[in-house]
Formats: C-alpha cells, sequence, structure tokens
C-alpha cells in the first residue's frame, strides 16, 4: 500500500520536472535529479516496509562521542 | 546566474532574527535548564557572546570572501578535491539539519495537536510549502519574513505580558548555586542551536544588495532573536520553574495554555504554535535552499528549481528513519548534534578565514620580496 503511494508520488515528480529539462536540453541537472529522486525512492521504499537499516545519527554519535565524553566529565 | 533575486539590508536583519529564533524557542528551554537549572538565563547571555563573535567571523568573511557563497569560497580555499569533499560534506550538514528541524515540526504536531498521525502526511504538507518558497527564490522568502515579522512580534509580546501575573521571581533564585559549570554545560547547546546556526547565512549574503551594511544586518538580527530566546527562557523559569521546565517537552506551549486573563483570554496555545511553526518553517526553507543552492553551484548546473521536488522526496522519507521514538532524538540533539553545528557553524568559517588570512600573507610576502 505504502508502495504504491511512494510510486504515484515518484510518477508525479518525474511527469512535472523532466518535460522542462527535456525541452531545454539540461542534461546535468537531468542526472542530478535522477539521481536525488533514486535516493529519495529508496528512503521511500525502506520508509515503506519498514526495512531496518543504518541510522545516520549512529554515525553522528560515534564520531562526536569522545567529544561529548569529555565535555560532560569535565563540565557536568 | 543561478540567483537572480536580491535581499534588502532589512530583509537579511528579519531573516536573521527569525532563524536565531527557529526552533530554539521550542527546544532549547528544556535542554539548557536540564544542566544550568534556574540560571539558564546566565546560559542565554554567554551564548549571545559568542554569537556576536560569530557575527564579527562572519563579516571578516566577507571582506576575504567577496561575493562569495559559503560552497563557491570553500572550492576556492582548498582546491578541486579537497573542496569537492569539503562541500559535500557541508552540503550533508545542511540536508541532516533540515531534516531534524523537519522530524521536530513533525514531533510537535504529532504530541499536541494531531496524536497518532503517522509522521509523512504532515510533514509532505509542510515541505510542499518549503519547495514552493524555496523555487520562488531567495527574495520572496525575505518578503514573506517581512510580513511574518510583526505578527510574531506582537504574538511575543502579548504572550508575554499576558503571563505576567504568574510569574514567581523566587523560582529563578538561588543564582549561580552550582558554581559556573552547569551554566556553561547549558550554554553550549543554546550556541550552538540559537547562535551558530546562521552559518547558513554565508550562502545567501552575495545576494544582498547593499555590502556594506551586511555586518550591521547579522548583528542586529543575532541580538533582536538573542533577546527573544532570552525572554522566552527566563519567563519559563519565572513561571514554572527549573523543575518543570526540564521535565515538560514543551514549556512554552504549557505557558501559554496556563494564560487567563480576566476569564475571557484563555486558549491561546494556538497562538504560540502558529508562531513556532513560522520561525521553523524559516529554518527549514533557509537550510533547504541553501542544500539546493549549494548543490548546483558545486555541480556547477544552471538551473535548481528542478532539484527541490526529489529533495523534498528525501527529506519527507528521512525524517521518521532518522530517530525511532522522541527520547533517541532529544538525547542526541542534547549530547551530540550540537558538537556537529559546532564543527560546521564555528570550525568551518574560522579554517576558510585562517586559509584566506595565511595567503594573504604569503602573496604579501612574495610581493614585497619582489
Amino acid at each position: 500500500m505504502d508502495l504504491v503511494v511512494i510510486l504515484i508520488v515518484v510518477a508525479v515528480i518525474i511527469a512535472v520536472e523532466v518535460p522542462l529539462m527535456w525541452r531545454k536540453k539540461l542534461i546535468e541537472e537531468l542526472w542530478v535529479f535522477s539521481f536525488l529522486l533514486l535516493l529519495g525512492t529508496f528512503f521511500g521504499v525502506i520508509n515503506a516496509f519498514h526495512i531496518p537499516v543504518s541510522n545516520p545519527l549512529g554515525w553522528m554519535i560515534f564520531i562526536y562521542k569522545p567529544v561529548a565524553d569529555m565535555v560532560n566529565a569535565w563540565l557536568a | 546566474m543561478l540567483e537572480k533575486g536580491k535581499l534588502s539590508t532589512r530583509q537579511l536583519t528579519i531573516l536573521v532574527m527569525l532563524l536565531t529564533i527557529g526552533d530554539s524557542i521550542l527546544v532549547i528551554p528544556p535542554s539548557t535548564t536540564h544542566y544550568a537549572r534556574q540560571n539558564a538565563w546566565i546560559s542565554t547571555l554567554i551564548g549571545m557572546v559568542i554569537g556576536l563573535l560569530a557575527i564579527y567571523m562572519y563579516s571578516r568573511f566577507i571582506k576575504l570572501y567577496p561575493k562569495l557563497t559559503l560552497i563557491e569560497a570553500i572550492q576556492k580555499a582548498f582546491g578541486k578535491w579537497l573542496g569537492t569533499v569539503l562541500s559535500l560534506m557541508t552540503l550533508m550538514f545542511f540536508l541532516i539539519v533540515t531534516v531534524g528541524s523537519m522530524r521536530e515540526v513533525s514531533d510537535f504536531v504529532i504530541a499536541e495537536m494531531l496524536p497518532g498521525t503517522p509522521i509523512p502526511p504532515i510533514l509532505t504538507l509542510f515541505i510542499l510549502i518549503v519547495i514552493m518558497a524555496t523555487r520562488l527564490g531567495i527574495e520572496v522568502l525575505g518578503r514573506t519574513g517581512e510580513i511574518f515579522t510583526p505578527m510574531i512580534i506582537i504574538l511575543f509580546l502579548i504572550l508575554t505580558v499576558a503571563i505576567v501575573p504568574q510569574m514567581d521571581i523566587v523560582r529563578i533564585l538561588p543564582i549561580l548555586e552550582d558554581g559556573i559549570k552547569p551554566v556553561l554545560r547549558g550554554s553550549i547547546s543554546i550556541t550552538a542551536y540559537t547562535f551558530l546556526e546562521p552559518v547558513v547565512f554565508l550562502m545567501v549574503l552575495p545576494y544582498v544588495s547593499q555590502q556594506q551594511k551586511i555586518t550591521k544586518g547579522l548583528l542586529l538580527g543575532c541580538l533582536l532573536g538573542g533577546t527573544i530566546i532570552f525572554l522566552t527562557l527566563t519567563v519559563s523559569i519565572l513561571v514554572l520553574g527549573p523543575d518543570l521546565t526540564t521535565r515538560d517537552i514543551y514549556p512554552s506551549y504549557n505557558i501559554a495554555r496556563r494564560i487567563s486573563i480576566g476569564g475571557f483570554f484563555e486558549r491561546v496555545e494556538a497562538l504560540i504554535a502558529l508562531q513556532w511553526m513560522l520561525t521553523l518553517f524559516i529554518k527549514v526553507t533557509l537550510f533547504f535552499y541553501a542544500f539546493i543552492l549549494g548543490l548546483s553551484q558545486l555541480l556547477k548546473l544552471k538551473e535548481y528549481r528542478v532539484l527541490t521536488l526529489p529533495t523534498g522526496l528525501i527529506l519527507v522519507s528521512l525524517a521518521p528513519i532518522i530517530a525511532p521514538n522522541f527520547t533517541y532524538y532529544n538525547t542526541v540533539f542534547d549530547n551530540y548534534w550540537v558538537y556537529y553545528v559546532i564543527t560546521f557553524g564555528l570550525v568551518l568559517p574560522l579554517v576558510l578565514l585562517g586559509v584566506a588570512m595565511f595567503r594573504r600573507a604569503l602573496s604579501k610576502d612574495l610581493k614585497s620580496q619582489n
């Protein structure tokens, strides 16, 4: 059900934006557009099927944990 | 020419003020009061000092990289390969801040107004307006800010004045009970979220019509926004006390609920929700715009509007993923996200300034030798 919604949204986005780029021959923009749209579809599908995936905030925690521990030990 | 619009100085001041208020008015009171307890108002003042330093840093940036946005400046300072890597990291910073702010919008709406609603529908409505604003350009956004500002200021004054009967000065004592260290810890989140997020304006400054007045505009906006945050935090502590401010997720909403004048001016919390929606909208749009514009400048595209819809899809899909529940988001927000914002809001501009000054000193050295 969710997958159908995502596909409809993607189809609408393509229908709205691609004719403009095709007419004006903006090939580079088309590539970036497709890449972003692919990313969006990827995340949308993950959302629709509730697939557990690596959390970007998890990376943030991993990178900044030393700093956070240091500041917390010093100031709190 | 990617962006043909021009901002006036007043529009810049207003946008800075609205961004400074941004999500801080919503999430800063519990976060700062957690550490600083009843002295959170001192944290705000410390944060404002650092904010003024940051504004000074941004104004030096304009002199050293004239008419360049942040992404263009990174590419000029670091060359092709390192510049591209750093630009991509900065763009990811803009994107993640956008997703975080959208998550805050949806959390607030779901918690207080529409319980049980899934996140994507709320954010779809929100992101469609953000996309429309981005496509129309920065000048339209500046004008929108100008239209919103009287409403926001009047709402804020009404809410602050109406709650005065319920304030109790005792709640703010004793001052500096545990020393200065908790106050400093509390000032970290205010500094990052309220006063370092205006780094996004480095993407927009080349489009201001009067370049000499930029510093004054930034300074005024920062001071105004900081004053509003200071007042919000102090009112929160005076009315609710430090304990309840820490535990309540949205203390300002709670305060607005308590307003009761003459028995008929009641239930005005919808007004404060409206105010938050407006400032959050400005913040999301500015960071979204910075991401789209930065990406187009990095890849030397001629048209940025077509990228808005797919990025919107990415944001709406990412928002439910980044945090499984509110507690997780809150913990990360308090402890780790601050350093992320400090990295890109303070460290990156400092590094850029350092590179430019180093180069200048080097070229002066060479010239004087010749």
